[in-house]
């Protein structure tokens, strides 16, 4: 599992790098939106994107909608981290293609919920699940 | 549009709580306490018809410590641009967690971040709150208001 993590805080990037790589991902960073869009570009394709929305030389928003007009990046997973947190920004998100939106501040076990419903369930809850069937 | 004091007070422990795993009761709010020069200062800008600023201003030894627990590092290994962009993130998050209480506030700034302390506050509806933690001080600001006031 590939992930790009782009946020303009190197604080963040750690945070999420650390939980990431508690899940199994290999992580790379980007600081900005033309930076994530020049790595996804060269390639490999990452499984997952973590995107930040306010960010220096282009946000989030700019960034998720160059990802969504290229089919390439199609089975891409995004996920919207960002401290914006009213319901308008949320829904404008969703609605530019972003597969999840997560509120900071989040605890470590928000993030792996999110991973979760992206489809990453963690071994010991597939197990369970499994289990139960 | 008003900010309460207890909603701002009631938005930093949770930001606090989040990010930095603490006891929101070690949090003391200690009103004689007010920013000093050589804090760390973070501010960000709210703009929209509601316009403002957040102000974050932490000892730079909790700034150290806080930005130490976000990064799982050591206190003593934390240099200038690691507390900086820590407490940045803070005031990032405080404000964004504050504007859907402001109507009218549409953009969020990126953090300006110094270590020069005490700011000129504008005088329109000022909240300040300030705390110690582990004896040390931490101190929030918000400013602003309607343009059509």
């Amino acid at each position: 599992l590939k992930a790009l993590i782009v946020d303009d805080s190197m604080t963040m990037r750690m945070m999420l790098t650390h939980l990431l790589k508690q899940r199994g991902f290999e992580v790379q960073e980007a600081c900005n939106g033309a930076e994530a869009i020049q790595r996804l570009t060269a390639g490999p394709v990452p499984d997952l994107v973590t995107l930040d929305w306010n960010m220096p030389v282009m946000n989030g928003g700019a960034c998720l909608d160059i990802i969504r007009q290229n089919h390439a990046l199609d089975g891409m997973k995004v996920l919207m981290i960002s401290s914006e947190t009213d319901a308008e920004k949320v829904a404008a998100a969703l609605t530019c293609g972003t597969d999840e939106y997560l509120m900071k501040p989040f605890t470590p076990e928000a993030m792996f919920e999110k991973l979760d419903m992206l489809g990453w369930v963690r071994e010991d809850a597939a197990m369970w699940q499994r289990s139960e069937l | 549009v008003n900010l309460s004091t207890k909603q701002v007070d009631d938005v930093v422990r949770s930001v606090l709580d989040v990010m930095l795993r603490l006891d929101v009761s070690d949090l003391k709010r200690s009103p004689e306490l007010t920013p000093q020069p050589l804090m760390v200062r973070a501010q960000v800008s709210l703009n929209g018809s509601w316009r403002g600023q957040v102000m974050l201003f932490v000892a730079p030894e909790l700034a150290r410590e806080m930005a130490a627990v976000m990064t799982q590092g050591e206190p003593k290994s934390m240099g200038r641009e690691e507390t900086f962009d820590a407490v940045g993130e803070l005031a990032n998050m405080i404000a964004g967690n504050l504007k859907p209480l402001l109507p009218g506030a549409r953009s969020l700034s990126m953090p300006q971040v110094s270590d020069q302390g005490v700011a000129p506050m504008p005088a329109n509806f000022p909240v300040e709150l300030s705390y110690r933690l582990d004896g040390m001080r931490l101190c929030v600001s918000v400013a602003g208001g309607s343009n059509n006031n």
